[in-house]
């Protein structure tokens, strides 16, 4: 498949969602191997509702479970839609130090390009409904909170904003009245996805999260307001704690939205 | 204040384009949905335009704006006439080191400005003035002059959308041009390290794009964020896992008062002064990148009456009656995207007194600034408010960036347009 083809897989035309899909991964799908780590994975998706309850659901797994879970969810029924927003290279850069052999990415994304490849394949045989409900996926270790980040790294660890995603109204007009959040290992929300499902809750959707580690069982569930929450400048603050403080560690200030104007 | 037109106009196939004279601009019907959804993989796929939604708005307009040849090159001369007196401007107050204190800039930037150690040198200088069509004619709200970004969409996807609309032609091409210029500062082969900071995708997307456009033009290119940057006898190499080594040139995406609150032992102060490795945006553009820079005009020799003819009257907070009349708004000395411009009437209660409160506990860095009346442009979409950012590069306008909003104001939220020029009758 060609680059077009593997994102309008994706992204199809006419899918009220395609346009939420972070395109930066697929912009680099020709780092793909020809055959990724996540070849003949399946995602389990027992615990997923019936497609026509009418249910967004949010995946925060690690890496490319996301996606293989996002394809078998798709098999369901639902429109899985990728906000993996990290580059995954420096430029045309191998993926690995010259030297030491070690990765130099903070964050390994190169498998989850791998899966979108493999996954497009998978997703262009299913019929995607225009009213299927919506799974966003995210990468549970966009912040590189899986291993210590090097200053030597190239540092592509990203967040993920409330405006990443559609409005509670929005969802809304769609007839979504509930959300389930899908985690592997822990019950609370990322800090970074707590504004978005705070204003979800805010706009009257109906909160659920499920653990896939099989520790807990799907439950309702309120998100307390999160520090900073409907600060004017939330894209700026939600950064804090996030950028690599030279010394190691985290906890550098990043004051502005974006740099340029 | 805001003027809009009676009339809404919702779908393409029922637009009728208009012609709002005074400003010889005007908007082009969208082009057909099928042709925009190919245009749109495209500029995401291969143009670098990675945030092409945001929240419910998407970022791309299917339709161009259309200007009058005479009308842009009048707006191109203006923006090529403020850079001439912004640069003189610039260099009288490098020469003048206490007007450092009127612009609200970080004590240890200012520090480090003051001295009398040789600039860094640059090799080039990019700046984006932002032009808004008012009730008063054309006006600028600022110039971007640090880390001015749009280099992607005023390019790559106005380009796309000029293939759609053959009578009509770009303003330019700043992309190429900015990269022409870059290449051109080192040697062939030369190793160029572009510099962002992580986690913001809207950055790392200006960088990547400038990246191809190198890359295509012989250079060495690597990604990097400033901490990576290592200065040797002033000389910057690039202390990366994937690159180890010195650099002919940087390209800050960065901006000069985040270099500034770095650790002391990465030497950011290199950036500004005693490096001799050439750096794009130079330091003196945090001068009048600062929204404070129109308060030491009056301390200045140099004049500037283009400035004075199209920028809205400028105070410090201390001297302007913001809080009590609504003809005026606050924005921060620093202001990237449009994020701290504040309007009493466009925000929440709760946001305008932590505004109000911020602006009389710092009020150095803030400023006060009349507003004016932007016009609305009937578009396919309805009337939005237009910014046309015209870009010089060296001097030399090169093309523009153009966004609409529905609110008078323009950030990070905004739809970018292409702006298309079409021959004078």
């Amino acid at each position: 498949m060609t680059k077009e083809e593997i994102f309008a897989a994706w992204a199809p035309d006419g899918s009220p969602w395609a346009r939420w899909v972070k395109p930066v991964l697929f912009a680099h799908i020709d780092l793909a191997k020809e055959s990724g780590s996540s070849a003949g994975t399946t995602g389990v998706v027992d615990w997923a509702p019936a497609a026509n309850d009418k249910v967004t659901l949010v995946l925060d797994l690690p890496g490319a479970e996301g996606v293989t879970t996002g394809v078998a969810l798709a098999k369901l029924g639902y429109h899985p839609v990728p906000l993996y927003n990290a580059l995954p290279l420096p430029c045309l850069n191998p993926a690995s130090d010259d030297i030491t052999g070690a990765e130099i990415a903070a964050v390994e994304v190169l498998p989850i390009l791998e899966a979108l490849k493999l996954g497009a394949e998978e997703l262009a045989r299913v019929n995607l409904a225009l009213d299927a409900s919506p799974a966003f996926l995210l990468d549970a270790n966009r912040s590189g909170e899986e291993r210590m980040v090097k200053a030597c790294d190239f540092d592509n660890r990203s967040i993920s904003f409330a405006s990443d995603f559609p409005s509670a109204t929005f969802l809304g007009a769609q007839g979504i009245r509930r959300v389930l959040l899908v985690q592997r290992d822990r019950s609370e929300p990322r800090a970074d996805l707590a504004h978005t499902l705070r204003r979800w809750q805010e706009g009257g959707l109906h909160l659920e999260r499920i653990r896939l580690d099989g520790l807990a069982a799907p439950e309702s569930f309120e998100v307390a307001r999160p520090r900073w929450y409907g600060a004017m400048f939330q894209r700026v603050l939600a950064s804090i704690g996030l950028r690599r403080v030279v010394g190691g560690g985290f906890g550098g200030w990043m004051p502005d939205s974006s740099a340029g104007g | 204040m805001i003027k809009v037109l009676a009339r809404e106009m919702r779908g393409a196939e029922s637009f009728t384009p208009t012609l709002p004279v005074e400003h010889g601009l005007r908007a082009e019907a969208a082009i057909e949905a099928d042709a925009f959804a190919a245009l749109r993989r495209s500029v995401v796929l291969e143009g670098y335009k990675w945030d092409p939604q945001v929240g419910d708005v998407d970022t791309l307009a299917s339709f161009p704006l259309v200007m009058k040849s005479s009308a842009w090159k009048q707006m191109a001369a203006q923006a090529e006439q403020l850079t001439a007196e912004v640069i003189t401007a610039e260099e009288e107050i490098l020469r003048t080191p206490e007007l450092l204190n009127m612009l609200g800039l970080p004590p240890a930037l200012r520090r480090v400005l003051s001295r009398s150690t040789p600039l860094t040198p640059a090799p080039g200088r990019v700046m984006r003035f932002d032009f808004h069509p008012t009730t008063e004619g054309w006006r600028i709200s600022e110039v971007n002059s640090d880390v001015p970004g749009g280099f992607s969409e005023a390019s790559y996807f106005t380009a796309k959308m000029a293939a759609h609309f053959p009578k009509l032609h770009m303003t330019g091409n700043p992309g190429s041009v900015w990269a022409d210029t870059l290449a051109a500062s080192v040697a062939p082969g030369g190793v160029i390290a572009l510099l962002s900071a992580p986690a913001y995708m809207e950055d790392h997307q200006v960088i990547a794009f400038l990246a191809e456009q190198l890359r295509a033009r012989g250079c060495r290119v690597h990604l990097a964020k400033p901490e990576q940057i290592v200065w040797r006898d002033g000389y910057a190499h690039l202390d990366a896992a994937w690159h180890r080594g010195p650099v002919d040139a940087l390209l800050r995406f960065y901006q000069a008062e985040w270099l500034a609150r770095l650790p002391g032992r990465t030497d950011w102060e290199f950036f500004f002064r005693g490096g001799k490795t050439p750096v794009a945006n130079p330091a003196r553009g945090i001068l009048s990148e600062s929204k404070r820079f129109p308060l030491v005009w009056a301390n200045l020799s140099t004049a500037l009456p283009t400035w004075e003819a199209l920028l809205p009257e400028t105070c410090d907070p201390r001297d302007a009656p913001w809080s009590r009349d609504d003809g005026w708004l606050l924005k921060t000395a620093f202001c990237n995207t449009g994020d701290t411009v504040s309007i009493r009437e466009l925000m929440r209660p709760a946001q305008w007194l932590l505004t109000q409160l911020d602006a009389r506990w710092q009020p150095n860095q803030w400023i006060a600034q009349r507003r004016f009346e932007s016009v609305p442009v009937l578009t396919p979409v309805g009337p939005r408010h237009v910014c046309v950012g015209v870009y010089t590069i060296n001097g030399r306008a090169g093309g523009a960036y153009t966004r609409l909003s529905e609110k008078p104001i323009i950030d990070f939220a905004a739809t970018d347009v292409a702006l298309l020029l079409e021959d004078d009758d």
